[in-house]
Order: C-alpha cells, then sequence, then structure tokens
C-alpha cells in the first residue's frame, strides 16, 4: 500500500470476507462524490452567470425600471387634451424638462455658467454663477425647458447638470379660445371655463374632451368682431355663434381676451372677464322678438293690427317714446322693422304683464343658464315686478340677461318654436333632435317671426347684414346704457341677433359692441344697425362658403307677404 | 467489483446535461428579449411624447389669424365667397355643344373574316367599325351581309 496519493485508496482493490460490503460503501462515496462535483459546477455557472452576463447589463435594466416608475407616476398626471370640434388641439400637456445642478458635481461652474446664460438671455452670469456655487447640493436652475434648449444644455455637458421630467399645459391657439377654454395654474389646476369645469374630469381621464366650438368659425368671429370693435374704438365687444338646431355654440368670443398661456394677473382685469356667459346686460331692442313672439303666440293678433305711436306713451308716471316718431300708426310689422318702443310696449300692454313674464321664464331669460363652464351670470330681473316694468323689459329695459341667454331664446323661437338647450360639450352620440325639445312658441308663431326678422333685413334696419343668396334674417338692438341708475345718452350697447338662412334656419350668429363711438364710415351712426349688423354680415359671408352651405340666389323672400302692411321707409336704431 | 456506468446512465446524464443547458441559453435568450423589450417600451414613449409635442406645434403652426395673414403675404388666393361655389354637378356649365353628325344606324356588322393580323381579343361591342371601304363591290358585298338576318 503506498501513500503517494490520496487517490490510489480508491483504486486498492479489497479482497475478503468483507470486501462486497466495502464496494458497496466505496460506490456510496462516487455517488456523493459526483453529486457535490455537479453542485460546483451549478454554482459556477450561477456565478458566471450572474457576476459578468447580468452584471454587464446591470445597470441599463436598472434604470428602465427606475424610469419605467417614474413614467407610471408622469403618466397619472398627465391632464387630458381639450380638442375642437374637428379634433383640433385647443389645450394639451406636454413634458417637458426643468434643468437643476447640484452644485458639488459641477466641473467648470465660470463656463458652465457663461455657456447657459448664452442660452438664455434672461439667467444673468453672475446669478448662474453664485447658483452654481452654492453650498445647497440642489439648485433649481431654469423650469420648462423646450427641447432645443434641453439639447443645448446637453451639449454642455457639465455632470452636475440634470433634468427633471414635469407636464405643462399649453394651448396652441392662443387668445382665440381663451373664455371658453380657459387656463390653468402651474399645477395644472384649471382656473377658467372648460378647464375649471371639467377640471376633475381632466385631471383623471386621459381622453380628451371634445368641444363643439369649430376653431375656423371661431377665428372668423374673433376677426370680425375684433375689427367692430377697432373701428367704433369700443370698450369692449363679444359674439356667439349657434347651431339653432342642436344648440351647440359654435363659436363664442368675448373682446378684449387674454393669452391662457400668460394670463392677467389679475382676474379682474377686463380682459379676464367672460362677456358671453357672465356679464349682464340690458340688450334693448333685441328684445322685442320674444315681446313680438309672445303676442303672436298668446293672442289672435295679426300682422295687420295696427299700435298709435304718433304719441309718447305716458303710463306709470314715465314717458316711452321713440327715437324716430312716425305720423301715422304703424302695423305690427312696421313696429319689429321700425324698432318702435312706444308700439312695443303697447303689444306687451295687450300680452300683459303675467303672460310676458311666464314667456320670458319659459324661454330661461329669468334664471341662471344651465350651462357647462362655472362663470355665469345671473340675470337682472325688475324687483317688484311692477306694470311699468313689464312695458320697459319689452323693449329690452330694465331687465338684463347674459348674450348666451339672448342667442338661446331668439334661436328657440326661430328653429320651430322648441327650447334649446345651450351646450359647448360635443356628445358622443348624436346630438338630440330638436323635436325632443320642449316646444315654447308655436311652429305658426316661428315662421311669423322668421318673416318678421327677414323683413328687418331686406327692408329695416338691419340691411346691412344682408349676404346674398344666403337669406339673412335678424334683429338690431341698441340699448342706452345706465351709469348711476340713469340711462346716458351716446353711451350705447349695440347688438344684433341675425338667423340664417331664414327659410331653414341653421346658424345664429349675435354681435355685441360695448360703447362704439361713430366714425365717418357710418355717417355719424354708431347703432347696431352700423355697428354690429355690418359685422354680423361679414362673419355670416365668411362661414357660409367655409361650412359648405350653397348660395340660393332666385330663392323667394319669406318676408314678401308682409310687405302690404308696410308703408314706411326704415330708419335706422 | 468494478464500477460500471450503463449506457442508460450515460445517456441520461447527457440528457440532463443538455437539458441544462438548454434552459440556461433558453432564459438567457428570455433575458435578452425582456431587456429588448424595455428598450423599445422606452423608444416608444419617447416617441409618443414626440408625437404629442409635434401634433401641438403642428396646430400652433396652423392657426387660422396665422394661416390668412401668410396667405394674404404669399399667395394670390382669397377666401372663398359665396359666388365661388358651386354645389352640383348640374351646377356646372355645360360644355359648348359641337354639332355631331346625325346619329346612324351601324352600317357594318361584324364581318365573317376577322382581320389576321389582330391579336388583340375581340371587342365587347358585337359592331366592328369597318376598315374604309374600298370600291363599290366591297361595299355591296357587306350590305349583303347586312341584309341576312342574323343566324
Amino acid at each position: 500500500m503506498s501513500r503517494k496519493s490520496p487517490f490510489s485508496k480508491l483504486s486498492m482493490r479489497i479482497v475478503g470476507e468483507k470486501s462486497s460490503a466495502l464496494d458497496l460503501a466505496r460506490g456510496r462515496i462516487m455517488l456523493i462524490v459526483g453529486m457535490f462535483i455537479i453542485i460546483y459546477i451549478v454554482i459556477a455557472a450561477r456565478l458566471v452567470d450572474a457576476t459578468l452576463i447580468q452584471g454587464y447589463f446591470r445597470e441599463t435594466s436598472e434604470l428602465t425600471t427606475a424610469e419605467k416608475q417614474q413614467d407610471g407616476k408622469a403618466r397619472q398626471l398627465r391632464r387630458a387634451d381639450i380638442v375642437d370640434r374637428n379634433g383640433v388641439l385647443l389645450a394639451t400637456s406636454l413634458k417637458t424638462a426643468s434643468l437643476h445642478a447640484d452644485p458639488k458635481l459641477i466641473l467648470d461652474p465660470a463656463g458652465t455658467a457663461k455657456s447657459l446664460s448664452k442660452i438664455f438671455p434672461e439667467l444673468t452670469y453672475g446669478e448662474t454663477l453664485r447658483k452654481l456655487q452654492d453650498a445647497k447640493r440642489f439648485v433649481w436652475i431654469k423650469r420648462n425647458l423646450t427641447p432645443e434648449e434641453q439639447q443645448k444644455i446637453l451639449e454642455i455637458g457639465d455632470p452636475g447638470l440634470a433634468f427633471d421630467y414635469d407636464f405643462r399645459r399649453f394651448y396652441p391657439q392662443g387668445p382665440l379660445t381663451s373664455h371658453l377654454v380657459g387656463y390653468s395654474d402651474v399645477d395644472g389646476r384649471g382656473l377658467g371655463g372648460v378647464e375649471r369645469s371639467f377640471n376633475k374630469i381632466l385631471s383623471s381621464d386621459d381622453k380628451p374632451i371634445e368641444l363643439t366650438v369649430d376653431i375656423r368659425l371661431q377665428h372668423i368671429l374673433r376677426r370680425e368682431t375684433k375689427a367692430a370693435m377697432r373701428d367704433f374704438t369700443a370698450k369692449a365687444a363679444a359674439g356667439v355663434i349657434m347651431d339653432v338646431n342642436t344648440g351647440e355654440i359654435l363659436a363664442a368670443v368675448s373682446l378684449p381676451d387674454f393669452d391662457p398661456q400668460k394670463p392677467q394677473s389679475s382676474p379682474n382685469s377686463p380682459e379676464m372677464f367672460n362677456r358671453i356667459t357672465l356679464g349682464v346686460y340690458e340688450m334693448g331692442s333685441i328684445f322685442k322678438i320674444f315681446t313680438t313672439a309672445a303676442l303672436l303666440d298668446k293672442t289672435r293678433v295679426s300682422m295687420a293690427q295696427t299700435y298709435n305711436t304718433m304719441e309718447p306713451l305716458q303710463r306709470y308716471g314715465r314717458k316711452i317714446s321713440d327715437y324716430h316718431p312716425e305720423k301715422h300708426p304703424l302695423t305690427l310689422p312696421e313696429i319689429f322693422m321700425h324698432s318702435s318702443n312706444i308700439g312695443t310696449a303697447l303689444m306687451a300692454e295687450g300680452i300683459g304683464t303675467t303672460g310676458l313674464r311666464s314667456f320670458f321664464k319659459d324661454l330661461g331669460l329669468t334664471k341662471k343658464e344651465d350651462f357647462e363652464i362655472n362663470e355665469i351670470g345671473t340675470p337682472l330681473l325688475p324687483n317688484p315686478w311692477r306694470e311699468i316694468n313689464t312695458l320697459t323689459a319689452s323693449y329690452g329695459h330694465g331687465i338684463a340677461v347674459t348674450p348666451l341667454q339672448v342667442v338661446t331664446a331668439a334661436s328657440s323661437i326661430i328653429n320651430g318654436g322648441y327650447m334649446l338647450k345651450p351646450t359647448l360639450i360635443k356628445s358622443a352620440e348624436a346630438p338630440e333632435k330638436k323635436e325632443t325639445h320642449v316646444r315654447v312658441v308655436k311652429q305658426e308663431t316661428s315662421l311669423k317671426m322668421r318673416q318678421l326678422m327677414r323683413l328687418v333685413v331686406s327692408e329695416g334696419t338691419g340691411g346691412n347684414a344682408e349676404v346674398p343668396g344666403y337669406m339673412v334674417g335678424g334683429k338690431t338692438g341698441t340699448a342706452d346704457k345706465a351709469e348711476n341708475g340713469r340711462y346716458v345718452k351716446g353711451k350705447r350697447m349695440s347688438s344684433f341677433m341675425g338667423v340664417f338662412p331664414i327659410n331653414d334656419p341653421k346658424y345664429a350668429v349675435f354681435i355685441m359692441v360695448d360703447e362704439p363711438n361713430p366714425n365717418k364710415k357710418s355717417y355719424g351712426y354708431a347703432t347696431a344697425g352700423w355697428v354690429a349688423a355690418p359685422a354680423v354680415g361679414r362673419v355670416i359671408s365668411s362661414m357660409a362658403p367655409l361650412l359648405n352651405m350653397e348660395p340660393l340666389k332666385d330663392q323667394a323672400d319669406i318676408s314678401e307677404p308682409l310687405h302690404q302692411f308696410v308703408s314706411i321707409k326704415a330708419q335706422d336704431h | 467489483m468494478k464500477f460500471v456506468l450503463k449506457l442508460s446512465s450515460i445517456t441520461a446524464l447527457l440528457l440532463a446535461l443538455l437539458a441544462g443547458g438548454a434552459l440556461f441559453w433558453v432564459s438567457q435568450q428570455v433575458q435578452q428579449a425582456e431587456r429588448e423589450q424595455r428598450k423599445l417600451q422606452q423608444v416608444a414613449v419617447q416617441e409618443q411624447e414626440a408625437i404629442r409635442v409635434l401634433n401641438a406645434e403642428w396646430d400652433y403652426l396652423n392657426r387660422p389669424d396665422r394661416l390668412e395673414q401668410l396667405a394674404e403675404v404669399y399667395l394670390k388666393m382669397e377666401p372663398a365667397k359665396a359666388d365661388d361655389l358651386l354645389q352640383n354637378v348640374s351646377a356646372i356649365p355645360e360644355p359648348i355643344k359641337v354639332p355631331l353628325p346625325p346619329k346612324e344606324r351601324p352600317v357594318f356588322a361584324s364581318t365573317a373574316a376577322e382581320p389576321v393580323v389582330k391579336a388583340t381579343p375581340a371587342p365587347l361591342k358585337p359592331a366592328v367599325p369597318a376598315a374604309p371601304i374600298q370600291n363599290q363591290e366591297e361595299f355591296n358585298q357587306l350590305l349583303e351581309t347586312l341584309e341576312q338576318p342574323a343566324q
């Protein structure tokens, strides 16, 4: 037996009585040795895997999980988009990088500060350098970078500069839809318009909210309203385009407006005020639409009915007079196209206080409008409502409502008599058929009102709104503005409520100009027929071809049958 | 007694080793694929973000007032007016009618002998315009074929 090698024992041969038992033992030892060898091979393989193969990619995989977590967090925070009816972005949230620095890791503070002040002119070299040499481990340099700026910073390549990502709200259309879409603060909380009223939905669901607005029409309306405001050096203006069959708001502007990207610092500045839904105004003669409709709907008065408008009306210690008194009694169509206050007040007497009040109530003119944004004005009604208030309210004085209410009420009368509910949010399903709405006036009354409104444009005060081929109908409204409880001559609210095509009404266009001043082109007038009516005409002549509406030149004028009752030539007011 | 490895044991051992190797290889492949997928997902997220930025920029650059201004400066076009619109085909003015010769009954039915040169398949119309008539005789012949009722 030699002791040369430990393995030599393994090859030894054992002979004798107990050799078989020893052989068995040796076999077992071999098995155990084999198992250990296999286990160590497995451990070795796992070590290679864990240290070499996994280790090689470790860094990147860790990074992706970190990014993934951040991304998950970010996806929750992203505010949903707001788009117009054609899918054009009105508000969107974009991931933007913000630059911060760890002064300890900055290699070359002077050089980096110099390059940074070159990229951002608003960052001064001295201030940036001070920040980069700060004792803190974290300093903000610049929030919300553009991708281009970010690229330039990456090119500086200083290891101490790092980015943080968050979302920022962008309004690609700028001031175009400022009052409808609204605006939001840095933390993505809605502060106005749809941004505010739909804040919860916008921040929880990432499906975009689709508005009924068409930005092309919005632009046309804004352009023309702005032009009217500029031409007549007015204080403010507002405009609305509504689909008279569905109540959808296709465009609505309130001027002056603001850029939602950088809203005015004070929420009380005139730019921030929503004149469409929040402002309440005495609308003047536009209310004659409602009074006349009430008379035609509730009484048996015919178009041939005449009223004595030769003398100013003395009632309850007040005097109601006309701008241009006529020397003979006026028929109903004459009163409407001539916009006679006396005549309309007499008509209101025919309806009675209860009748007119309940009619105004049916039209939704007496209470706060139910609408999808929070900035809603409450109408100002005479309180208590005396008989005299009925007479003044009949021609739109002593009662103040929002432009949106006027447009909705007038559209409801014109569309066949179905009450509309104004809406700004496009519903997923097709808009409700108007036949399911509540009826406010008879079909017949609606038709008569169309005739009367056509007469105003073809023969009366609204002639400047005419667009050949599109059969515009409408009503002018010029209201004296009240200041400190007294009406001020020369300070007016000129508005025009237009509907087209009047034979089969589709759209209502309303423009209101606050305190217009006469100019040379309007021959010294600053009344609705010269201020708002031409603006509405221009809007219609731009929007109708855009909406692919065929001009019908040889169509019958529906106001034709009324001509037998008209003997005077209209004067503007 | 000699320690003998049976053939079946060797096979089993080899198979086990093979299976182990295959398992290792597959797991490596899966991890590789997962890494790839993560990377692609990351790229996709980045691309989506880029698309959002581009969409916003597109709508910003297509602001109606900007387009109007640019069109005014660079194009000789103007907004469509009511008079420019034609809604239906019938509104397009008829082209000036050139007086056509009065319509006649087709003189020539398809002749019996097809031209040999013809490579293309026969047109669907039964009446094939024939070659110009060379002489009176030919013409008479053709008339005769016409007279015969179709068989």
